[in-house]
């Protein structure tokens, strides 16, 4: 069972590397936004792993519980930024 | 082996599938708003899977409790978040793809330790943040950096060290230098 988990896990940090493509070539600015908060997500799943292995989910749990109130909070901001953004130049300004 | 270990198995396996068939979305699929599906449903259905499973695994108690919640919260804000963003980029006019053939092919690298791998994403973001032109590029790429170096640091076991890296490097920092962008004006235009 231990040994699944260590293998979860790296298979996890496999496919965290996946989207990082996207936020290097992303055509758009909302592209990169997106898989930075996929990747986020992804790595609060490979938070919750390391604490199953390192037996102390108790402690991890909380952390993983902050990251994904983090990753929500940064997205939310540069969707209102870039929200801002659009209504600016739907004025004509 | 327990029925309890067999079906947290399969639940986890599950998850990391869903994750997997979610990232090649992202890479695979033509536009920004189809993309937004891949993260927005395919994501949000692997990670409730495979805390599902970490319920079943550690049982009847508090953690599993907070796993719950995590759950909760998960659910309810990834898509908020994902339709938060696809409406920004609407109201932007961005305009949605239509069909036109363009292939891509992907590398995947297989690397046989966590740390190597987050090591290599955390020079490839590191690189990227320094070389790209567009500022908002390179502020999503700084706390895609960070994000990375505290994964390493969790990895590596230091978790308070990984904690406040996570706060100050991709939430504080980040939503700091994005008002700074906001409230300063731009010569270039993206």
């Amino acid at each position: 069972m231990h040994m699944f988990f260590i293998y979860v896990s790296v298979i996890l940090s496999v496919i965290i590397f996946i989207p990082l493509y996207r936020v290097v070539t992303g055509p758009t600015i909302y592209d990169r936004v997106l898989c930075s908060g996929s990747i986020a997500t992804s790595s609060m799943v490979l938070i919750l792993m390391v604490g199953v292995i390192f037996n102390r989910i108790d402690m991890f749990i909380d952390i993983a519980m902050a990251y994904s109130c983090l990753n929500f909070i940064g997205v939310i901001v540069f969707a209102k930024y870039l929200g801002t953004l659009g209504s600016r130049r739907k004025n004509g300004t | 082996m327990v029925l309890k270990d067999i079906l947290s198995i399969i639940f986890i396996s599950l998850g990391a599938f869903f994750m997997f068939i979610g990232s090649l979305g992202l890479i695979r699929l033509p536009d920004f708003y189809s993309r937004a599906h891949a993260t927005g449903k395919v994501d949000t259905l692997a990670i409730i899977l495979v805390i599902f499973g970490l319920v079943i695994y550690e049982g009847f108690s508090v953690n599993s409790a907070k796993l719950i919640i995590i759950i909760t919260f998960v659910a309810l804000t990834n898509p908020t978040a994902t339709n938060a963003l696809a409406r920004a980029a609407y109201r932007f006019r961005l305009r949605p793809w239509f069909k036109k053939d363009k292939s891509k092919k992907i590398k995947k690298k297989m690397n046989w330790e966590i740390e190597i791998v987050l090591f290599i994403c955390l020079l490839i973001a590191a690189f990227v943040s320094l070389y790209v032109k567009n500022l908002l590029t390179a502020v999503i790429t700084l706390s895609v950096f960070s994000f990375f170096t505290a994964l390493i640091y969790i990895a590596m076991g230091a978790i308070d060290v990984g904690f406040t890296e996570a706060v100050v490097g991709a939430g504080v920092t980040g939503v700091l230098l994005i008002i700074t962008i906001y409230r300063t004006s731009r010569r270039s235009s993206d």
